[in-house]
């Protein structure tokens, strides 16, 4: 008895031993890998990330307040947010996310319903809105009250979404309404939807609007972010990832039907590819195709960084942001 | 040592829930040292964050607004499950006729009854109805089951002396089913509190104030401190109800 037990430690000690030795060289001779994991809110920011859409280890998809609270956790390496809302936490969080470029610049629209052409909001009528203390939200006011100086009133639906329900309802909590404000691609699957009855018209381009009052070429919406110390330690691997989302917004610029085709072979589904990116390739292709880029994608080429945002943020009248928010490359 | 046993002796529930709390605080405050995440802040940041709320007069606006919209519903709820549970103590058939509608709304998902509403109804309309969905079924409960607790011996009495008329309802009845009327009550306002806070949170209006509105918003900024801090707002307000009911149940001498 005494030497079945010797016999038994003496095999299980070995295993352990060898176990081990087998770890301990694994670990010595394995290089780290290291990859980028993103994350997003679906709409218009995905299109960066078309060909990522079975890849959800490396690039998920989730709502805004979560993706807002991935920059205090520091889970993801790279975070796809409204660039102005998020640099306004940066200084409150304990990570070191800082702006790498903008991704979107201007994917809203006024539209009408049973109204005429190019008829805009009066007192009597009812305007829904979205996203109040967004940068859709203020840009829109800002508008309303400075240049286009419309005494109209305006409710405001909490999201892109719900505003998106009352287009194609025509009602806000049970009353009548007269203009949304919406957001692409929202907007084109309401225009494609041919069981509303009531007559939408989009009269307002509100990036071309707000570089009329201001100047400026873009609302900055979509940005991306990444770990500063992070960047420092795997540079070669950043860069190559910038230059890869670069590659993928030049591509949503130029021939988003390949970005279709691509869509459509990795998730067939229309619905899912709802799901996944917050909207339909077919949707999407019509938004962006004959140079039309509803979506508002930034041209790669184009700069646009710490000064165009202060601008932006000043003629809103905010608080400008540190450049120490900005990515050191 | 004698006036201490006494005191304590006096005070024993009080300084035990006294104690409780103090437990509960310990515990938010190690584990959000462990967690050590601006998610998850512990007591005393949320406690600053409280008092900085507690400073705006919208947080008085959006409780007003919440807590009226929620006695509103109550009222409506106690009337007519009141009406209903009456009816239905009385009358088997009754009680058994409304069984399927009863169980309907006590497992209907309530959120889902919120999405469907709010397309429907004014914003101030959808927390009061999705509230009475709620606690209608358990006032209608405790009206059908005090009715239907009061005693044999009692009943028996009332039938040999001719008092199973209406005065026999306010004079018998109901004094037996206060018990199960006012833990009803009590059950119900907490209840009622949260869910009309969640449906203004899933549904909410730039054209009502209410604590929902404002969890939302902040939950929009990922803003976990303000989230805390409404949620403790809403906890003493139902404790201080909760309490006022106790104090009511005392002297009134209900069990």
């Amino acid at each position: 008895m005494e030497n079945q037990s010797t016999k038994l430690f003496m095999k299980t000690n070995k295993i352990l031993f060898s176990t081990l030795a087998i770890f301990g060289l694994a670990s010595c001779s394995t290089p780290e890998n290291f990859t980028i994991r993103t994350i997003s809110p679906t709409g218009a920011p995905t299109i960066a990330f078309y060909d990522k859409g079975l890849d959800t280890t490396n690039f998920v998809t989730s709502t805004g307040p979560l993706v807002l609270a991935e920059f205090q956790k520091g889970d993801y390496e790279a975070i796809a947010y409204d660039s102005t809302t998020a640099l306004s936490k940066l200084p409150t969080y304990s990570t070191d996310y800082k702006f790498v470029k903008l991704l979107t610049g201007g994917n809203l629209y006024l539209t009408s319903i049973n109204k005429d052409a190019n008829a805009m909001p009066t007192s009597d009528d009812i305007v829904v809105g979205f996203q109040k203390q967004g940068v859709p939200g203020k840009v829109f006011q800002k508008l309303m009250d400075d240049y286009w100086n419309l005494d109209a009133t305006i409710e405001w639906a909490g999201d892109a979404a719900t505003a998106k329900a009352v287009l194609e309802t025509g009602k806000y909590n049970g009353i009548d309404v007269d203009y949304v404000f919406m957001a692409q691609p929202a907007l084109q699957t309401v225009l494609a939807n041919t069981s509303i009855e009531h007559d939408i018209k989009v009269i307002k381009n509100i990036k071309e609007e707000w570089k009329s009052f201001t100047g400026q070429d873009a609302i900055p919406q979509a940005g991306l972010f990444v770990k500063q110390s992070s960047y420092d330690a795997h540079k070669t691997e950043y860069n190559q990832y910038f230059d890869y989302v670069d590659a993928n917004l030049e591509l949503a610029l130029t021939n988003p039907i390949a970005i279709k085709e691509s869509i459509e072979s990795q998730i067939p589904n229309a619905q899912q590819q709802g799901a996944r990116y917050g909207y339909p390739a077919a949707v999407m292709a019509k938004v962006q195709q004959n140079g039309n880029n509803g979506f508002g994608v930034v041209d790669p080429d184009t700069t646009y960084g710490m000064n165009e945002i202060n601008a932006f943020l000043t003629a809103l009248g905010e608080e400008t942001i540190s450049e120490q928010y900005f990515l050191v490359k | 040592m004698i006036k201490l046993k006494a005191f304590f002796k006096k005070f024993k529930n009080p300084i035990f829930v006294f104690l409780g709390l103090l437990f509960i605080f310990f515990l938010w405050f190690v584990t959000s040292l462990l967690v050590n995440s601006t998610l998850y802040p512990g007591p005393i940041d949320t406690f600053v964050e409280l008092f900085a709320l507690l400073g705006n007069g919208e947080t008085y606006l959006a409780v007003l607004g919440t807590v009226g919209r929620m006695l509103i519903a109550f009222a409506i709820s106690f009337v007519l499950g009141a009406i209903f549970g009456t009816l239905a103590g009385y009358f088997k058939w009754f009680h058994t006729f409304l069984k399927p509608l009863i169980l309907i709304l006590r497992t209907l998902p309530t959120a889902a009854a919120v999405l469907i509403l709010v397309v429907l109804l004014k914003p101030a309309m959808t927390p009061i109805i999705v509230t009475c969905l709620v606690i209608f079924p358990i006032i209608y409960e405790a009206f059908v089951s005090g009715i239907n607790n009061v005693e044999e011996p009692i009943i028996d009495s009332l039938k040999i002396d001719g008092g199973t008329g209406f005065k026999s309802y306010f004079k018998i009845y109901l004094p037996a089913s206060a018990s199960y009327i006012i833990l009803a009550v009590v059950q119900s306002l907490g209840l009622g509190m949260k869910v009309s806070i969640m449906a203004e949170i899933l549904a909410p209006s730039e054209r009502i104030a209410s604590l929902g509105r404002l969890i939302n918003y902040e939950y929009q900024l990922a803003e976990i401190k303000p989230i805390l801090a409404y949620s403790i707002i809403a906890i003493v307000i139902i404790s201080i109800i909760d309490i006022a009911l106790h104090i009511i149940r005392k002297k009134l001498k209900i069990k």
